[in-house]
C-alpha cells in the first residue's frame, strides 16, 4: 500500500524522488548530515598519505589519443569529454581538411577539426572507424570536437620525465607540442593547449 | 545616508531596490497616463498611491534617502486627490510621472553611484517636491502653451513658482526610461542555459524517435523465431516422411511448444516496449514544445513605453489622444518583441504626429474633437497580425497618385489604372512623403521605408490600407517566433542543406532534354519564363557528386530582379527546424544564414538564399559558373536505361550480397523483405526481373512467383529463385509455380547466379543487347 505510507504533504504523482529533502527521510538525513569536526581533514591526510605525491614531484595529468601511427597527450584540464563519431556537416566556404565542419554531441553543436590535417600528418590507410572518436577539448570558453583514431588511456605524469621534443614527433606537429613524455602505451607528445586552439582558430579563416 | 561602496549587504538590498522599482514606476507610469484620461476617476488613485507609498518605504531601507522626500511628496498628492481635495490637472499628472522617472533612474543606480547621483540631481528633486507642495496647495502654474517640457524635468536651480523653471530638458534626459523592463514574476535565464536546455530538449525528442525504431529490430528477433518455428516443424514432417522413429513424447512438439511462447513473450514485450516509447515521445514532446513556448512573452511587456509616449506627443502638440492597447496578453517571441520596438515606435509618432489632427481641425471637419490610436495584436492563421489604427486624416488616394507621377517614378497613365493598395505600397518606398513638414517628432516625412525595412528584416509584412470612414490603418503581419521555420531539405553534393520555404519559389524536375544551351549558359522554360540553370554545389563551392539521371531537380530562388534555377541532387522533404545561431567564431558565413539540428538530431545549414542569388548574381558576372556537367553525361545514360532488378529476401546478408553481386554488373537494384513487400513494390513500378527467396514472412516465394504469372502486366516478367532449399522436390515446386529459373544460395561463390541473370535479361544497359 504505497499510498498509506507516503507521507500527506507529498504530491500523489508517480515520480522518482528527485529530491530527497522529505523532512522524515531518515537515510537522507543521515547522509546529509554535516561532517564531525576534522574528519575532512583527516580523510585527506589519509589519501594524501596512500596515494598522494608525498615525494613532492610536480604532475600533470593526460589523455592519451593515437593519430595514425603517432601518439599525442592532451592534458586533461582541456579535455571535456570523449565521444563515438558523429555525422560531420559541411559549412559552404568554410570547411576544409582541418575545420572539417559542425557535429551535433547530445543536441549542442560544436566545431569539429581534424588533428590529423592540423598537425599536417601523413594519412593512416588504416585507421578503424570504430576506434575512433571525437575528443570534446575546451580551452577559456572556446570548445571544439576533435577526430582522433583513438583515445587510448587518461595517465598522470611526472613532470620532471618530460623531456623536449625530438625526432620521435613529426615535423609539423612540434609546433603544436612542448615535449614528449613516455606512455604505458609509448612515447607521446605533449600539445601545447595555447597553440592547438591557436591553429584551430586560424583553422576558420 | 548611502552604504559604502564596499558594502556587500548595500549592493544585494540595492538589488531588491531595483526590482521593487521596475514594478512600482511601471504601475505608476500606466495608471498616471489612465488617470489623464479619466480625472476624476478616483478608483485609479488607489493603486498608485500605494505604489509611491510602497517605493518610499523601500527607499528608506536601502537608504536612498534623497528619494524618500520625493516618493513622499507624490504620495501625498495623490492622497489628496484620492480624498477628493482636488482634481489632478494634467500638469500635475506630467509632475508625477518627471516624479516616476527619478525614481526609475535611482532605480537603475549601480553600487557607489548613488552619492554622485544625488549631489548632482539634488536641485531637480528639491525643485520637484517644492513643485509638488504648490500642486497639492492647487497652486500648480498652468502653462496651457507649453507644458510638456516640465514634465520632462525641472532643471536644477529653478525657483518653483519662476516660469523659467519649465526649462527645455536636454533629450538624455527627457527619455530616461529603459527600453525593455520584465515584470517580477519573470525568470530571467542565462541564454547559454537556454541554448543547452533547447540542445537538450531536442535531443531527447530525436532520441525518443530512435527508441521508437527499436521496435522494427523487436519485429526482426519475432521473425527469427517464427522461421525457427517453421524449421522445426519442417524438419519434423521430413523425419516422418522418411520413416525415422520419433521418441514419445514428440521432442519437436516441446520445441515448437517453446518456440510458441517465446513468440507470446516477444509479443507482450513489445507492447510494453511500444507503450513506454509513446509515453517518453510525448513527453519529450511537450517538453521541447514548453522550452520553446519559454520564449515567449506577453505584447504587452514590449509596448510599455507607448501609452507614455503618446500622451507626451499628444500634449506637446496640443492634440486629445485616446490611446488603446488590445491583445495585451497574445505572446510573442522575445526576439520579435524587441525587434518591433522600433517600427511600432516610429509608427505611433507619425499617427500623432501628422495623422491625427488638432482638436480645431477636427471639430471643422465635423469630427469629435479628440482622436484616437489604436495598437492591436492578435494571433492570425498562424502568424502575429499588428494593427496599427487612427481616425486621423488618413491618406488621400487622389493625392497620392498625383504625387507618384509628380516625382516621377511611374508614368500618369500607369498610375491612372493602379489600385488603391497598390499606390499604398508607394508610401513605403525610400524617401517618399506625402507631408512636406519637418518636425522634431517624426522627422522629416513619414519614412515609412524604414518601417518596411525593419519589418522585412524581422521577417514580416507591412501594409497601409485607409480606415473606414477616417484614418489609416497599418498592417504589419510577422512570424509569431522566429526561432521556428518551415524549411526544405535539399541535398546538395551529397549533403543535406536547409532552404527556408518563404524563400523558395517552387520545386520543379526538368527533363534532361528541355534543357537548352544559349551562349554556354544553361536554362529551361518554366511558365513562359527562361530560367537559368546554376549548380547549387558550385555556388555553395562544394565537390559536386550528383549522379547522372534522367531528370533535374531544380529549385527556383528568386531575390530582386534574380531569379536562378538551382540544380541540386534531390529533395530530402520537408520539415519546421528550431533555428539556432551560428557559432560566433565561424564570423559571418557566405550564404548561410543558421543552424539547425535535422530530425535525426544532426546539424543542417540553413541557407541564406538571398544571399545566395547574390552569389550567384556575382558567378555569373565574373564567368565562374559552370555549365551543369551531368547532363551530357547523363543524356548519353538516359536513352538507354539501366535494367532493374528486384531483389527479395528477408535475410539482410543474402539481400546485400545479391544486390552488391548485381549492382557491380551495372543493373539498377531495389531490395524488398518479403513477398508481400514485393508485391507491392511490383504493382507501384517496373521491373525486368525479380529474383526471389522461397521461406520469407508474410507472403513466400512460391506465392509470388504465382501471382506474378497471374497478373496480366506482369505476367511475361521473368522470375528467379534463390533458395537454401537444394532438393529436386522443392525445385520443382518453384519452376512449377512459374518461375524461370532455380538457383541454390551456393551460386553466389561463383558466377552462375550473374550468368543466369546475363541469360534471362541481358546486358545491364538496354542498347548493348539491341
Amino acid at each position: 500500500m504505497e499510498s498509506e505510507r507516503a507521507p500527506p504533504d507529498e504530491p500523489a504523482a508517480d515520480l522518482p524522488a528527485l529530491d530527497s529533502h522529505a523532512p522524515d527521510d531518515a537515510a537522507a538525513r543521515l547522509l546529509d548530515r554535516a561532517p564531525p569536526e576534522a574528519y575532512l581533514e583527516a580523510w585527506t591526510r589519509t589519501l594524501r598519505d596512500r596515494f598522494g605525491d608525498d615525494d613532492g614531484a610536480q604532475r600533470f595529468s593526460a589523455g592519451v589519443v593515437r593519430l595514425g601511427e603517432e601518439l599525442f597527450a592532451v592534458p586533461t584540464e582541456t579535455v571535456v569529454e570523449v565521444h563515438p563519431l558523429a555525422p560531420i556537416r559541411s559549412v559552404p566556404g568554410r570547411t576544409s581538411d582541418v575545420f572539417r565542419g559542425l557535429v551535433s554531441l547530445r543536441g549542442e553543436i560544436h566545431l569539429c577539426a581534424s588533428l590529423h590535417a592540423l598537425f599536417g600528418l601523413a594519412t593512416a590507410t588504416d585507421a578503424d572507424p570504430a576506434a575512433q572518436r571525437l575528443l570534446v577539448v575546451r580551452n577559456a570558453g572556446e570548445g571544439w570536437a576533435l577526430i582522433v583514431d583513438a583515445v587510448l588511456d587518461f595517465e598522470r605524469f611526472d613532470l620532471a620525465d618530460l623531456r623536449t621534443s625530438q625526432v620521435t614527433v613529426a615535423k609539423s606537429a612540434v609546433h603544436f607540442t612542448d615535449g614528449v613524455i613516455q606512455t604505458a602505451d609509448g612515447p607521446a607528445a605533449r600539445i601545447d593547449p595555447r597553440r592547438l586552439f591557436e591553429g584551430l582558430t586560424r583553422s576558420l579563416s | 545616508m548611502t552604504p559604502p561602496p564596499d558594502d556587500l549587504s548595500g549592493f544585494s538590498m540595492l538589488d531588491l531596490f531595483r526590482a521593487e522599482v521596475e514594478t512600482h514606476a511601471s504601475t505608476l507610469e500606466q495608471g498616471l497616463v489612465d488617470l489623464d484620461a479619466a480625472p476624476t476617476d478616483v478608483s485609479l488613485i488607489e493603486p498608485l498611491m500605494r505604489a509611491a507609498h510602497s517605493l518610499k518605504g523601500a527607499a528608506r531601507i536601502v537608504g536612498l534617502n534623497g528619494v524618500v522626500g520625493l516618493a513622499h511628496a507624490m504620495e501625498e498628492l495623490l492622497v489628496k486627490a484620492q480624498a477628493g481635495e482636488l482634481v489632478l490637472p494634467s500638469e500635475a499628472i506630467d509632475l508625477l510621472l518627471a516624479g516616476t522617472d527619478v525614481l526609475r533612474r535611482t532605480g537603475d543606480l549601480k553600487d557607489g553611484e548613488t552619492d554622485a547621483f544625488f549631489a548632482e540631481h539634488k536641485e531637480e528633486i528639491d525643485g520637484l517636491i517644492a513643485q509638488f507642495g504648490l500642486a497639492e496647495a492647487g497652486e500648480l502654474p498652468v502653462a496651457a502653451a507649453q507644458p510638456p517640457d516640465a514634465a520632462a524635468s525641472v532643471e536644477p536651480g529653478a525657483e518653483p513658482p519662476a516660469e523659467p523653471a519649465i526649462a527645455a530638458a536636454p533629450p538624455a534626459e527627457a527619455d530616461p526610461v529603459p527600453s525593455s523592463r520584465t515584470p517580477a514574476s519573470a525568470v530571467r535565464i542565462d541564454p547559454e542555459v537556454f541554448t543547452r536546455m533547447l540542445s537538450y530538449a531536442g535531443e531527447s525528442v530525436v532520441e525518443a524517435r530512435r527508441m521508437a525504431q527499436q521496435t522494427d529490430s523487436l519485429d526482426d528477433l519475432r521473425r527469427a523465431v517464427e522461421r525457427l518455428d517453421v524449421q522445426l516443424s519442417g524438419a519434423r514432417d521430413r523425419m516422418r516422411r522418411d520413416g525415422v522413429e520419433l521418441p514419445d513424447p514428440d521432442p519437436f512438439e516441446a520445441l515448437r511448444l517453446g518456440a510458441q511462447e517465446t513468440l507470446a513473450l516477444i509479443a507482450e514485450r513489445t507492447a510494453l516496449f511500444d507503450e513506454a516509447s509513446r509515453r517518453s515521445a510525448d513527453l519529450a514532446g511537450r517538453m521541447y514544445r514548453q522550452v520553446l513556448k519559454s520564449r515567449m512573452r506577453p505584447f504587452a511587456e514590449g509596448v510599455t513605453n507607448f501609452p507614455r509616449m503618446v500622451r507626451d506627443l499628444a500634449r506637446e502638440l496640443g492634440k486629445k489622444i485616446r490611446f488603446d492597447i488590445e491583445g495585451r496578453d497574445v505572446p510573442v517571441d522575445r526576439d520579435i518583441l524587441e525587434r518591433l520596438d522600433a517600427p511600432l515606435n516610429h509608427m505611433l509618432r507619425n499617427a500623432c504626429d501628422h495623422g491625427l489632427e488638432t482638436p480645431d481641425e477636427r471639430t471643422a471637419q465635423g469630427k469629435d474633437p479628440g482622436g484616437w490610436l489604436r495598437l492591436v495584436a492578435r494571433h492570425r492563421a498562424g502568424m502575429l497580425e499588428l494593427q496599427v489604427v487612427d481616425d486621423g486624416r488618413g491618406v488621400e488616394v487622389e493625392a497620392l497618385r498625383e504625387r507618384i507621377v509628380e516625382r516621377g517614378m511611374i508614368s500618369a497613365e500607369i498610375a491612372r489604372d493602379l489600385s488603391e493598395p497598390e499606390l499604398m505600397e508607394f508610401l513605403f518606398l525610400p524617401g517618399f512623403s506625402t507631408r512636406q513638414a519637418v518636425t522634431q517628432i517624426s522627422g522629416r516625412g513619414v519614412g515609412l521605408d524604414v518601417v518596411h525595412t525593419m519589418v522585412r528584416e524581422a521577417g514580416g509584412t507591412v501594409r497601409a490600407r485607409r480606415n473606414a470612414p477616417h484614418g489609416l490603418r497599418f498592417v504589419l503581419v510577422l512570424p509569431i517566433t522566429r526561432s521556428v521555420i518551415r524549411v526544405a531539405i535539399l541535398q546538395i553534393a551529397g549533403e543535406p542543406f536547409a532552404f527556408p520555404l518563404t524563400h523558395i519559389e517552387s520545386l520543379v524536375r526538368v527533363a534532361n532534354d528541355s534543357v537548352r544551351s544559349i551562349e554556354n549558359r544553361q536554362s529551361f522554360e518554366l511558365d513562359g519564363r527562361e530560367i537559368g540553370l546554376v549548380p547549387a554545389a558550385d555556388v555553395l563551392g562544394l565537390k559536386d557528386s550528383r549522379v547522372a539521371g534522367d531528370v533535374l531537380y531544380v529549385v527556383i530562388v528568386k531575390s530582386g530582379n534574380s531569379e536562378y534555377g538551382l540544380v541540386i541532387d534531390r529533395y530530402l522533404g520537408e520539415q519546421s527546424l528550431v533555428v539556432r545561431t551560428l557559432d560566433p567564431r565561424l564570423g559571418d558565413v557566405a550564404n548561410m544564414s543558421a543552424v539547425a539540428l535535422d530530425s535525426e538530431g544532426n546539424p543542417l545549414v540553413i541557407v541564406d538564399v538571398q544571399d545566395l542569388v547574390r552569389s550567384v548574381d556575382t558567378l555569373l558576372h565574373e564567368g565562374r559558373l559552370r555549365t551543369i556537367r551531368a547532363t551530357s553525361h547523363s543524356q548519353g545514360l538516359t536513352r538507354r536505361a539501366r535494367k532493374r532488378v528486384l531483389v527479395v529476401d528477408d535475410s539482410l546478408t543474402v539481400r546485400e550480397v545479391e544486390r552488391k553481386l548485381l549492382a557491380s554488373r551495372g543493373y539498377d537494384v531495389d531490395v524488398c523483405v518479403d513477398g508481400a513487400d514485393a508485391w507491392n513494390t511490383l504493382r507501384a513500378q517496373d521491373y525486368d526481373l525479380v529474383l526471389s527467396d522461397v521461406d520469407m514472412p508474410r507472403m513466400d516465394g512460391i506465392e509470388l512467383v504465382r501471382r506474378i504469372r497471374d497478373d496480366a502486366r506482369l505476367r511475361s516478367m521473368p522470375v528467379m529463385i534463390v533458395s537454401y532449399k537444394e532438393s529436386e522436390a522443392d525445385r520443382l515446386r518453384g519452376l512449377e509455380a512459374g518461375a524461370n529459373a532455380y538457383l541454390t544460395k551456393s551460386s553466389f561463390h561463383d558466377e552462375t547466379l550473374v550468368r543466369e541473370v546475363l541469360d534471362l535479361i541481358g546486358e545491364p544497359l538496354s542498347g548493348d543487347d539491341a
